[in-house]
């Protein structure tokens, strides 16, 4: 049995990916609740047919909030992701190419200060002081998460700065914006995917915790941090309000994780 | 070595000046008056005004700063805004429960982690070794506050084993500390457990491993006394780090088993919008962070030279 479920992991992986995947894009086609608005009558009802999930305090469906839950916090993980790459990658790659610089001291002093901060600590003062919400968030956890990006890339671009097609482009003249975005960033995109992707899973984390303490998504837009929290005090008599936004924030979790380790067993070959 | 160390030394300084000035940034940005949120919204505009001027509120930033640094360099962190209470007394107060907390976490990673990752490594290719590192990976993904509620709903209110929330000193305490350590070094013990695993993997295919194996040492004798030896510097490292990371980390697991840290302290202060307190935290426990983390370069760098000649 144990046996079989270690052979067949990548089929396993393979299916629940894509239901996973094909669920949470087509919600809107097949979900009968309203993941906002609730019918009393049916608060705290125990996970059945009617609800996978079971229902909540005040009468929503769990399993579509759930759903809505992993939507948000998807979109708020990519976009933050974006703008952190956009950042790190910029700075990351001229502190590498013109490393032992000016430009390069300044970067790095920049990039050792935000590092010298707990993460999660820094991004909820960041929230305290500019308020919660979606894009707050996005701009909170951005800011503070590209240094780990800016990191990785100036250090692949100060190995491969001296290879020897660097060297040529240079010689032929090539301009340097080129040399860095044409020539070098191209050979730095698999160690640059990997922390990508394990970034992610950071971003999601906290994410998740800053709903859960209440500076996160606000409701009742529906966020698996903040369902977490609002099952917490009910978890002996309705276990189900938490639990399942928990294991829903685990498997996206887990996910991405497996997918990170992966791509990083792929670069290494 | 001492050149070494004294450019480390000015540079850390360099940076928590950086750490102190981004501080003090977040509270310049912050929407809320400091001068109104210690009067009270009923206070009239003048008095508000006249706070203003006195606090130096209202001169230019480039005059602000120095102002601060002279103050928290004298560990004056400001007072409260809501019960106007010392901010360093405060963060004093909370410190040696943060503290209890992070040890006995760190003391767990190492007591579970390494042996974890020894086994793994000893059993590695069996289906023992996969469905146990499957089994630590999918507990890795649990986010801390989750692992932490699961903690108190199952061992303490439904198993009903151990307290879910209280401190207490001494001896008397240790009840309490458990479930708040176990939730906050279930991360950190995987993380251990697979790195130990996989650096073991590797200086298992050594020569002298081979070496020693064809003198017939039993197959213990090897990862505890030789092996193990070798992979200890990578994972010193990360242990430095990740003591770092459950002293300013715990806030979660803090908030859930309401234990009286600065983990606590901090949730709670973000929560009333109580930004001196913030502000004194986020200080205090970068400059923690920080210190750890060089002593744990420093560290290193003396029990591997090749990384203070590198540079």
């Amino acid at each position: 049995m144990i046996c079989n479920l270690v052979r067949y992991r990548k089929l396993f992986k393979f299916v629940f990916v894509v239901t996973l995947m094909s669920l949470v894009l087509s919600a809107d086609l097949f979900l009968s609740y309203d993941p906002l608005w609730g019918d009393l009558k049916e608060s705290l009802q125990s996970p059945s047919i009617k609800h996978f999930f079971g229902v909540d305090l005040v009468g929503r469906d769990v399993f579509v909030r759930v759903i809505y839950g992993i939507r948000i916090s998807l979109l708020i993980a990519i976009s933050t992701q974006f703008f952190s790459l956009l950042i790190g990658i910029t700075l990351g790659s001229l502190a590498g190419y013109f490393h032992d610089t000016l430009v390069d001291r300044v970067i790095s002093y920049v990039l050792a200060v935000v590092w010298g901060f707990p993460f999660l600590l820094l991004v909820l003062a960041i929230t305290t002081a500019i308020g919660p919400g979606v894009v707050q968030i996005i701009v909170a956890i951005s800011l503070v998460n590209w240094v780990g990006i800016a990191r990785v890339v100036r250090g692949e671009f100060i190995s491969l700065k001296e290879r020897q097609y660097v060297l040529a482009a240079r010689a032929t003249g090539v301009r340097k914006g080129r040399i860095i975005f044409r020539h070098i960033l191209p050979n730095a995109v698999s160690p640059i995917t990997v922390i990508a992707v394990f970034g992610l899973v950071d971003i999601i984390t906290i994410e998740a915790g800053l709903s859960f303490l209440g500076f996160g998504v606000q409701p009742p837009t529906p966020s698996l941090g903040k369902m977490i929290f609002e099952g917490k005090d009910f978890i002996q008599n309705a276990w189900w309000q938490s639990v399942f936004p928990g294991l829903a924030l685990t498997m996206i979790i887990l996910f991405f994780n497996s997918l990170g380790d992966k791509l990083n067993r792929e670069k290494r070959g | 070595m001492i050149s070494y160390l004294a450019r480390k030394i000015l540079f850390i300084i360099l940076v928590l000046l950086g750490v102190s000035f981004i501080a003090f940034l977040l509270t310049y940005v912050v929407p809320t008056d400091p001068a109104r949120a210690i009067l009270g919204l009923r206070a009239d505009d003048q008095s508000v005004q006249n706070l203003r001027r006195n606090l130096g509120l209202d001169d230019p930033l480039y005059l602000q700063y120095p102002h601060y640094l002279y103050r928290i360099m004298n560990g004056n962190l400001g007072y409260s805004f809501v019960t106007n209470q010392k901010v360093s007394a405060l963060i004093i107060e909370r410190f040696p429960a943060t503290l209890k907390l992070s040890l006995a976490a760190f003391g767990l990673t190492v007591v579970l982690g390494i042996p974890l990752g020894c086994l793994l490594a000893l059993y590695r290719g069996r289906y023992i070794e996969n469905l146990l590192s499957l089994s630590l990976i999918g507990g890795a993904s649990l986010p801390v506050f989750f692992t932490a509620l699961l903690f108190s709903w199952i061992v303490g209110s439904v198993l009903n084993l151990l307290p879910v929330s209280g401190y207490e000193e001494g001896l008397k305490g240790i009840k309490f500390i458990i479930l708040p350590c176990l939730a906050l070094s279930f991360y950190p013990i995987v993380v251990i457990a697979c790195l130990t695993r996989s650096n073991l993997i590797n200086a298992l295919d050594e020569d002298y491993i081979r070496t020693s194996m064809a003198y017939g040492f039993s197959q213990w004798i090897i990862i505890f006394k030789y092996a193990l030896k070798n992979t200890f510097l990578s994972v010193l490292t990360t242990l430095g780090n990740i003591f770092a990371a459950l002293f300013s980390g715990a806030f979660f697991v803090e908030y859930i088993f309401s234990w009286p840290g600065i983990g606590l302290l901090a949730v709670d202060s973000v929560m009333r919008y109580d930004f001196p307190i913030i502000q004194g935290i986020v200080l205090f426990t970068s400059s923690v962070f920080i210190a750890v983390t060089t002593v744990v370069d420093i560290l290193y760098s003396y029990l591997d030279p090749r990384i203070r000649f590198c540079k």
